[in-house]
């Protein structure tokens, strides 16, 4: 074999074995090699997705939407990182107590961020939800609010 | 042995012209450039967080070389945008193609690291630009480049533009990001399959991922087609059916069948991309860009290229004249 076709080759083999890696070892920081795992969990009845809105209720009595753009970070890590964390919602096998830190640690990053912003800390969030659900063959949807009213120490940075 | 090692350069070395190397970086560099390469500005804006959350292996490595706020500065970002847009342009047309191409791959590739840095990972560009790389490491300037011309006026001998030059160099990137697509296809099969399971075609898995993106992201085609678990379970099956077998396109024999067999496959798989956008918004374009890996370029080009100019040749040198007695 020519010198350059071996080199080649051993840059074929590594390239290929990466991709193939990448798979086994779920690294999402490894780019360009990463593992495709779109859309692959498998869910059954209801059909139903939620939809949620955050806002701070300020002490003046104005209400601020807290949106990903408020935040300045994408919509996945608003969603699942902040909201769903204030609302102290677990995820499949978490344990409580880590609940209970999330949900600490999320409001302070929101609390910080309005106190930035608006130049007072809130007194509450509210997350307005509604889910919205396949029924006979129609998407009905139910509204829900959580209020979180915020005690003093939460609202410490 | 030696059997083995004769396949495989038969495989990945065969003796070739460039020509599909050649519309390929034309092709891809112009679609890069002009659509799918990221704005200044949106690089620029990323330097508003407060740092790098999720760096990927790219960044890491700068950053062990370099530090963080040595990198993360609006001099750096600029630069690297423009010096890959500057490569990208030599990339297009052709001069000093192979390095520019190189320099375009990694500028681009760089750039989506450093965008994917901050916490939210996508897997549209990935393949894309793995392969922009690959070009730029093999012989992507030897045919449709002002290399090519400047070879021709250097060597009468030369090829004009490049078309009938040998390598055997030609193929092996091509080969290489052909199957590295296959190979992400089957991932997500498997990923699907192991994750999911049988439940993954039950209907209402579809239905649900349909109904979410059709919300969050406003797409009434997907609300629509959520409604019916029926046309769900069809389309889930077709789904992994599509992307488990995908593979079966690297087969070259029997070369009829397998002219049919790719190109349904690729039907299908334009009809699964466009109908995921439309549905739910996810923009995998650059895959469907890289069904052109396997389209007959040297077919299309040949009759098209007898109509370039073709540059003269340099005149022989006169004949030397015998010295008087």
């Amino acid at each position: 074999m020519r010198p350059t076709h071996l080199i080649v080759s051993i840059l074929i083999v590594a390239v290929l074995g990466l991709q193939v890696y990448a798979f086994f070892g779920k690294d999402q920081t490894a780019f360009p090699f990463l593992d495709y795992p779109m859309y692959n969990r498998a869910s059954g009845p209801p059909v139903q997705t939620v939809t949620r809105e955050l806002f701070a209720e300020l002490p003046d009595g104005r209400r601020v939407e807290v949106d990903p753009a408020y935040m300045g970070v994408a919509f996945w890590a608003w969603r699942f990182h902040l909201v769903e964390r204030v609302l102290a919602r677990p995820k499949p096998g978490q344990e409580q107590s880590q609940v209970a830190l999330d949900h600490v640690e999320a409001i302070g990053r929101v609390v910080d961020q309005i106190r930035r912003r608006e130049g007072a800390r809130p007194a509450a969030l509210i997350v307005e939800s509604i889910t919205h659900r396949l029924e006979g063959g129609r998407i009905v949807q139910y509204p829900s609010t959580d209020r979180v009213d915020l005690h003093p120490e939460e609202a410490r940075p | 042995m030696k059997r083995l090692v004769q396949a495989w350069e038969a495989y990945w070395f065969p003796t070739t012209s460039a020509v599909r190397l050649g519309v390929l970086r034309i092709v891809f560099v112009a679609l890069q450039l002009a659509w799918l390469m990221d704005p200044l500005s949106l690089q620029l804006s990323f330097l508003e967080a407060d740092g790098f959350s999720h760096p990927q292996a790219p960044i890491r490595a700068l950053v062990a070389i370099f530090g963080e706020e040595a990198i993360r500065t609006p001099a750096v970002i600029a630069g690297l945008w423009w010096g890959t847009v500057i490569a990208g342009l030599f990339a297009l047309v052709g001069l000093f193609a192979q390095p520019m191409m190189l320099l375009f791959g990694v500028g681009c590739l760089l750039q989506i690291a450093h965008r994917y840095s901050y916490g939210e990972v996508h897997h549209v560009e990935a393949l894309f630009l793995v392969t922009l790389v690959l070009m730029g490491l093999s012989p992507c300037g030897k045919a449709l480049s002002l290399d090519a011309v400047l070879r021709r006026r250097r060597d009468s001998l030369a090829s004009p533009w490049g078309l009938d030059a040998p390598t055997t160099h030609g193929m092996w990137a091509i080969r290489l990001a052909q199957w590295l697509l296959c190979i992400a296809y089957f991932e997500a099969f498997l990923s699907k399959i192991t994750v999911g399971g049988l439940h993954w075609m039950n209907g209402y898995t579809l239905q649900n991922y349909l109904l979410q993106d059709g919300i969050w992201r406003d797409r009434p085609l997907g609300l629509w087609l959520c409604q019916s678990r029926l046309l769900c379970i069809g389309l889930a099956v077709w789904t992994l059916w599509l992307e488990g077998t995908f593979f079966v396109v690297m087969f070259d024999r029997p070369r009829r069948v397998m002219r049919w067999v790719r190109t349904m496959y690729f039907f299908f798989g334009l009809c699964l991309h466009i109908g995921i956008y439309l549905t739910q918004a996810a923009p995998f374009f650059e895959f469907m860009i890289l069904y052109l890996l396997w389209a007959p370029w040297e077919k299309l080009i040949r009759p098209a290229a007898s109509s370039l100019p073709r540059d003269p040749a340099p005149s022989p040198p006169p004949p030397l004249q015998p010295l008087a007695a």
